[in-house]
């Protein structure tokens, strides 16, 4: 490719943010119109873009897209961009969810409509410069940037409490950030002057020093995943944004910590992985269980999908430290696949909210009479959270637990065991709501999706399926970083000879294996 | 014509004193309404003048030593250092007059003094920055204090104005003593009184294999003095109430020009004639680091009145560059520097929006209530001052940001990491004052009428959030000039 594709992926929704506060024309209604249409317009070339970078792309080579361009001298600063395997499918979700979340806030975003927009966009371009910088100082400016907008976006279109939970979100998160950001300077002199990532990877750095740096980064990224017990933010974050905020929180936003663990943790500190990794695999399995119990005690659905968001990212990031090519494959697969499926439920909430005004639990009941199409995409996101075989969640969840099993036998137990929780309190929820008696008049008289609202399931619902059925086109793309991420730590996996050959090799014929579970 | 060129390098001093004298009698002259209108502007070409003056002797090869002392002792030098800071305050106490007017005219006090005073104080520090010479750096200092004592009292109609000016007066009077007691206490040890005599007693006693007490008192009580200049915890005491009861703008333009030369100054003695007790200042520094990032930052965010706010921001700011400057290492040094420029740059742009809006009648906009809503009734000066205060609070890729990772890489290099790290969650401490404003202007609603500045401080303000903003696309070039002055200091 012979122009710089990331950066006009990155940059394009920001300086779209720049014309949508521009637009100004008569009244507040031409304005509102104007400014939706535009986000809408920028972010879907953003996605049109992205599937052109993808269709580019060659899983056989790592990193691609490459630029290179100096930037300050003083400090051997460079802007460097490039994506390979663990990246590119990332871009892709973002810029597949800001489209949709701008559809998702037409109606229900009413005051400073164009505000409300060019926030989305700059989070869209800072998010995807998160994936695609190469260097670390370009990396932290991104991942630190995106914290504005979305404090902005919870605080002034969230809920009643959105001072508190903004604030909460984004102090909880700089404190995290800030110790990584130490770490980084200590990297950047023992790397020789150079904040370049790829060459960090290749560093030999004592264990000590390991330990400590494993740890500065640890607060970033376990903040943001978030693990157990650093959640406490997302609850309330979740409950008071806006649906699109919501969306795009659980979406990509959570996948960031995940991310900082494979490109960063990972291979540069396999020592340090080593000795925590008995530790993660405790915080995951706690997060997994205790995220589900939680999630089945609330009675606002949004806390509860919030709840059940950390459950989920337990399993990530018990296939992370697993650190097997499987699990590695298996958590890569399922932070997509909750970016979908979580996205999913909360603009499936946030349609009913726009509707009834309330997230409680018990006033809704029998929502099948009269939303019969809302049911059966509810029922179809219901059933891939749940990780029915079929869905795409299966496919992320039973090679986590699969490749986790040989190296972490207890807390993979444990992880099977949350799946079970996860379906009680899913399908608990799906019964409550649609199901059963209607709760009142209001019930009733409600009018099912509007053409704008399927709309905007319908490519969630395609990629359920099709990430579900036909997984190997993605798993080649997941493939080669997973092999070459699980080589950087030392650990013999203690039960493979228990379990047979390996479930997972570069031939395609071992993915019919997973299709076949998938198919039933 | 050989004595002239000698002082060649104090030209842009001579320069400054002359047409302050000159403009003096003027004023007296001239009618008190006129005059206050016509001085200020007077007083801008000054100080281009002598910015002109200066970049003329800087770039011409008289710079250097100056007013000889019989022994072939310099009382005064000019090197690319002070050059650096000098040309920055000439900059920086043209643009603390631009945004002053319009304000100073709202509460009726726009008498000429106050741009004279203006420029006696930046003469004083322009006079300490080139000091060679410990009675010197006295006469310039005090110079620059007299001044700002008065500034701070300029609403003498306003209770508060008048004991923000006595309590500063008597509170830096007490630290001059202390400052001066201990250059006394220098003056024994080595029986002289310039920088040259000072670094050979300081050598020949840190050499000893006990440290000496002398010289440690002479140490603690010399920099003291500038401590509480720089209002480092724990001299900072006087901050809050000074800047609160004194005028805006002589809160901003305190904020801003004495911390640099302060600073600036600390810079040159430590890297100059205490170099040799390096190990005994810099655990000092650290202390005095830790203590006003933390206290700075905590005390910040328990305030309602903005300007108080923006004093203990202030001194939370002081606080991360004393990190530099305990790091004792050139780059920590050019660090140091350039964070006072951007620091400079983000204040004035925060007194700039603070100082302009006011409410019907005049009134100051003081408490965060009073900005609550600003998104929606002013929605280009919100985002300017919300531009500004993420800075303040370093967020990426904002000015802020690059200080304070100038400053903390500097103590990275130099092994200091707990600093570092205490600096870092201090400056999340911080981050809670600066999204309090956000939080006020954007998720509240308006409360009370506020009216928008002049066109003139618009501009300004556009400006330096402009500045603020688009830093990042050119890091070096701020970073190159510092990294000159800093190599300079340390020679």
């Amino acid at each position: 490719m012979d122009y710089p594709i990331l950066s006009f992926l990155t940059f394009l929704p920001i300086f779209g943010a720049l014309l949508v506060m521009l637009v100004k024309d008569g009244d507040e209604e031409t304005e509102n119109r104007n400014a939706r249409m535009l986000a809408l317009w920028i972010s879907g070339i953003t996605f049109l873009l992205s599937l052109v970078m993808l269709s580019n792309f060659d899983s056989a080579v790592g990193m691609q897209f490459i630029e290179d361009h100096p930037w300050m001298s003083n400090f051997g600063i460079r802007y460097t961009m490039g994506v390979d395997g663990i990246s590119v499918l990332f871009v892709l979700l973002t810029t597949l969810l800001t489209p949709i979340c701008v559809l998702v806030s037409w109606e229900s975003i009413t005051k400073n409509v164009r505000a409300f927009m060019a926030c989305f966009l700059v989070l869209e371009g800072a998010i995807i410069g998160v994936f695609c910088s190469l260097d670390f100082v370009l990396f932290y400016i991104f991942w630190e940037a995106m914290l504005v907008p979305m404090f902005l976006i919870i605080g002034i279109w969230g809920g009643e409490n959105r001072v508190y939970a903004s604030l909460k979100f984004f102090l909880y998160t700089f404190v995290g950030s800030v110790l990584m950001l130490i770490g980084m300077m200590y990297l950047y002199f023992a790397n020789g002057g150079s904040f370049d990532i790829l060459t960090m990877q290749t560093l030999n750095l004592s264990d000590t020093s390991q330990y400590w740096l494993f740890l500065a980064f640890f607060a970033a990224f376990a903040v943001k995943v978030p693990m157990w017990p650093f959640h406490t933010w997302l609850p309330d974050a979740h409950v008071q944004a806006p649906t699109a905020g919501s969306v795009i929180l659980a979406g990509v936003l959570l996948k960031m910590g995940a991310y900082g663990f494979l490109r960063f943790s990972l291979p540069m500190f396999p020592e340090a992985v080593d000795l925590f990794r008995p530790a993660m695999y405790a915080l995951s399995a706690i997060a997994i269980v205790y995220g589900a119990l939680v999630a089945f005690a609330q009675t606002d659905i949004k806390k509860m999908i919030a709840y059940s968001s950390v459950s989920h990212m337990g399993f990530v990031t018990l296939g992370i430290f697993a650190a097997t090519p499987e699990s590695i494959q298996g958590a890569l697969m399922q932070m997509l696949n909750h970016g979908i499926v979580s996205a999913a439920l909360f603009m499936l909430i946030g349609v009913i909210y726009d509707r009834m005004h309330t997230r409680e639990m018990d006033r809704f009941g029998g929502l099948v009479n009269s939303m019969p199409v809302y049911a059966a995409v509810f029922m179809v996101f219901t059933m891939a959270s749940v990780a029915l075989p079929g869905t795409n969640s299966f496919v992320g969840e039973f090679l986590i637990l699969a490749g986790s099993y040989p190296v972490a036998q207890g807390a993979t137990v444990i992880a099977a065991s949350g799946v079970v929780l996860g379906a009680v309190y899913m399908l608990w929820l799906y019964r409550r709501m649609v199901f059963g008696e209607m709760g009142s008049d209001e019930i009733k008289n409600q009018k099912d999706m509007t053409e704008r609202e399927r709309l905007m399931f319908v490519p969630l619902i395609v990629l359920v399926f099709y990430l579900g059925l036909m997984p190997n086109r993605t798993l080649d793309i997941l493939e080669a970083p997973a092999h070459k991420l699980s080589q950087v730590t030392t650990l013999e996996p203690v039960a493979s000879l228990t379990l047979g050959p390996p479930l997972y090799t570069d031939t395609h014929s071992d993915h019919k294996g997973v299709d076949a579970h998938g198919g039933h | 014509m050989d004595y002239l060129l000698s002082i060649a390098p104090a030209l842009p001093e001579l320069t400054l004193a002359l047409s302050v004298l000159t403009l003096l009698i003027v004023g007296a002259v001239m009618k008190p309404e006129t005059a206050g209108v016509v001085i200020p502007v007077f007083t801008r070409y000054i100080l281009l003048g002598t910015l002109i003056v200066l970049m003329f002797v800087a770039t011409s090869s008289y710079t250097g030593t100056a007013f000889m002392r019989g022994s072939g002792v310099p009382m005064f030098e000019l090197n690319a250092f002070s050059i650096f800071i000098k040309a920055s305050l000439l900059v920086f106490a043209a643009i603390s007059l631009v945004g002053a007017t319009p304000y100073l005219a709202r509460h009726k006090l726009l008498s000429f003094e106050y741009s004279i005073l203006h420029i006696l104080a930046v003469l004083g520090m322009m006079i300490m920055l080139s000091a060679r010479d410990m009675i010197v750096l006295y006469v310039g200092m005090e110079m620059m204090s007299f001044p700002l004592y008065i500034l701070a009292a300029y609403a003498r109609d306003k209770q508060k104005s008048s004991e923000a000016g006595l309590k500063y007066f008597v509170l830096g009077s007490l630290a001059s003593c202390l400052m001066v007691y201990g250059m006394s206490l220098f003056y024994g040890l080595a029986g002289d009184t310039s920088y040259t005599a000072l670094a050979g007693v300081v050598d020949q006693f840190s050499g000893l294999e006990k440290p000496s007490l002398m010289l440690s008192l002479a140490l603690v009580f010399t920099l003291s003095g500038f401590i509480f200049k720089i209002s480092a915890v724990p001299f900072h005491m006087w901050t809050p109430d000074v800047y609160e009861g004194a005028p805006s703008t002589v809160t901003a333009f305190m904020a801003v020009l004495p911390k640099i030369a302060a600073i600036a100054l600390l810079m040159s003695l430590l890297n100059g004639p205490l170099v040799g007790a390096f190990e005994q200042w810099q655990v000092m520094f650290m202390g005095l680091a830790v203590l006003t990032m933390v206290v700075g930052s905590l005390a910040a965010t328990a305030q309602n009145n903005l300007k108080r706010m923006l004093a203990y921001s202030s001194i939370a700011n002081v606080g991360f560059m004393l990190v530099g400057l305990a790091t004792g290492i050139t780059f920590g040094m050019a660090a140091v520097l350039a964070y006072l420029i951007i620091y400079a740059v983000m204040t004035f742009g925060i007194f700039a929006i603070i100082n302009g809006l006011h409410k019907r009648g005049g009134k100051n906009v003081e408490t965060f209530d009073d900005l609550s809503g600003l998104g929606f009734t002013h929605p280009k000066l919100a985002i300017c001052l919300m531009v500004l205060v993420f800075s303040l609070a370093g967020v990426p890729p904002l000015a802020g940001f690059f200080a304070k990772f100038f400053v903390f890489t500097a103590a990275v290099q130099a092994g200091l990491i707990p600093l570092a790290v205490i600096g870092v969650l201090s400056s999340v401490i911080a981050a809670y004052y600066c999204l309090r404003v956000v939080k006020t202007m954007y998720f509240d609603e308006p409360k009370a009428e506020i009216i928008a500045p002049t066109f003139g401080v618009t501009i300004l303000v556009y400006i330096l959030t402009g500045l603020v903003l688009f830093y990042f696309v050119n890091v070096d070039s701020l970073l190159n000039l510092a990294n000159k002055a800093a190599i300079a200091l340390v020679l």
